[in-house]
């Protein structure tokens, strides 16, 4: 019987206003990991943010491909703090939205990259966005946290779960 | 217990560097395929470069395209058509980006053993930390192959050039029961 290759690892449903969501003591045993964060809802208007092995230096980069209106943009920024997984709108109080985050070859010896795609609609509005980032690290990870810009707190209900494939 | 739905195929993380890598005999006994690759070209003196797609070696003019695309600068679209492959060109850190960077690509290939034409999408992109504007890429691509084989074979290069070691490509299989 063939195996599993896309095994949940662990899932957290806020149950109260929570500033960071942490995933740790993440195994090796995979060659990817995929964070689904869904029912994303903060206390107001604020972008999310998320850091590697807990590295608070400016080691991330990344590269944006969004779209808000009719008009698609772009961006980017270098040696920055954090990841940046949403340079247009973030998570709002009103609507929930949606990020998956594919990380590869987390283990291996290489700087790591990212695909993230965001997605949130709410009704008069909203945002599709794709970014990359770039982690520079040859370290394996092994804990993954998110948090939002200006302390702002995940709202209970915010769901996310952590995939080995 | 539940059937697993997402099978790894077969996997090729590059030992040396080459020209091409390619997926052959792929069991027709899934719905859909995915393929995640991590690639560098060591030849192209660009931050990035290409990755090119063909299927069971047919290099006729059967592939099309449209791609949405950004580069930190600007964001624009493109569409074209009769091509000889898909071009996934946002994709792959080049030999003048930062070093130990890797491009990163996703393909999601559904109904590959049907006897129609295929449609895929894709989504790449290559990051490694220049401020510079159009030294990265990120793009979205709708894919369209006028193909009516079952896809058996799958090959990716790098529009010529030569691929790093330690690059890796992973397809799967997917079904839906």
């Amino acid at each position: 019987m063939a195996t599993a290759t896309y095994v949940p690892l662990a899932t957290q449903t806020l149950g109260s206003a929570t500033s960071t969501i942490t995933f740790s003591s993440i195994p090796s045993g995979y060659t990817d990991l995929r964070v689904v964060l869904e029912n994303i809802q903060a206390a107001s208007g604020c972008l999310t943010y998320g850091r590697i092995n807990g590295d608070s230096g400016s080691n991330y980069s990344y590269t944006s491909l969004y779209a808000q209106t009719n008009t698609p943009n772009t961006t980017n920024a270098s040696n920055q703090t954090y990841l940046n997984l949403v340079s247009a709108v973030g998570p709002l109080s009103s609507s929930p939205s949606f990020m998956s985050l594919d990380i590869f070859s987390y283990t291996s010896s290489t700087y790591k990259t990212m695909l993230v795609n965001w997605a949130e609609d709410y009704n008069s509005g909203g945002v599709a966005e794709n970014n990359v980032q770039l982690w520079r690290n040859t370290s394996a990870i092994t804990s993954l946290s998110f948090f939002n810009s200006s302390s702002v707190n995940f709202l209970a209900g915010t769901t996310a779960t952590l995939w080995g494939i | 217990m539940a059937s697993a739905t997402m099978t790894l195929i077969a996997s090729q993380v590059l030992g040396s560097s080459a020209s091409s890598v390619t997926f052959s005999s792929i069991p027709q006994t899934y719905k859909d395929l995915k393929i995640i690759s991590s690639t560098r070209d060591i030849s192209s003196g660009n931050p990035s470069s290409n990755m090119t797609v063909q299927f069971n070696g047919d290099a006729t003019t059967k592939y099309s395209q449209t791609i949405l695309r950004g580069n930190g600068g600007s964001a624009s679209a493109v569409q074209g058509g009769s091509y000889t492959y898909w071009l996934n060109y946002v994709i792959s850190s080049g030999s003048a980006s930062t070093a130990n960077t890797f491009g990163s690509e996703e393909f999601y290939i559904p109904n590959y053993i049907s006897s129609t034409t295929k449609q895929s999408f894709s989504f790449g992109a290559g990051e490694n930390n220049s401020s510079t504007a159009g030294n990265q890429w990120i793009g979205i691509v709708a894919n369209y192959y006028q193909g009516t084989s079952p896809i058996t074979s799958i090959t990716l290069d790098l529009n010529g050039n030569t691929i790093s070691t330690n690059s890796s490509f992973y397809l799967y299989g997917i079904k839906n029961s």
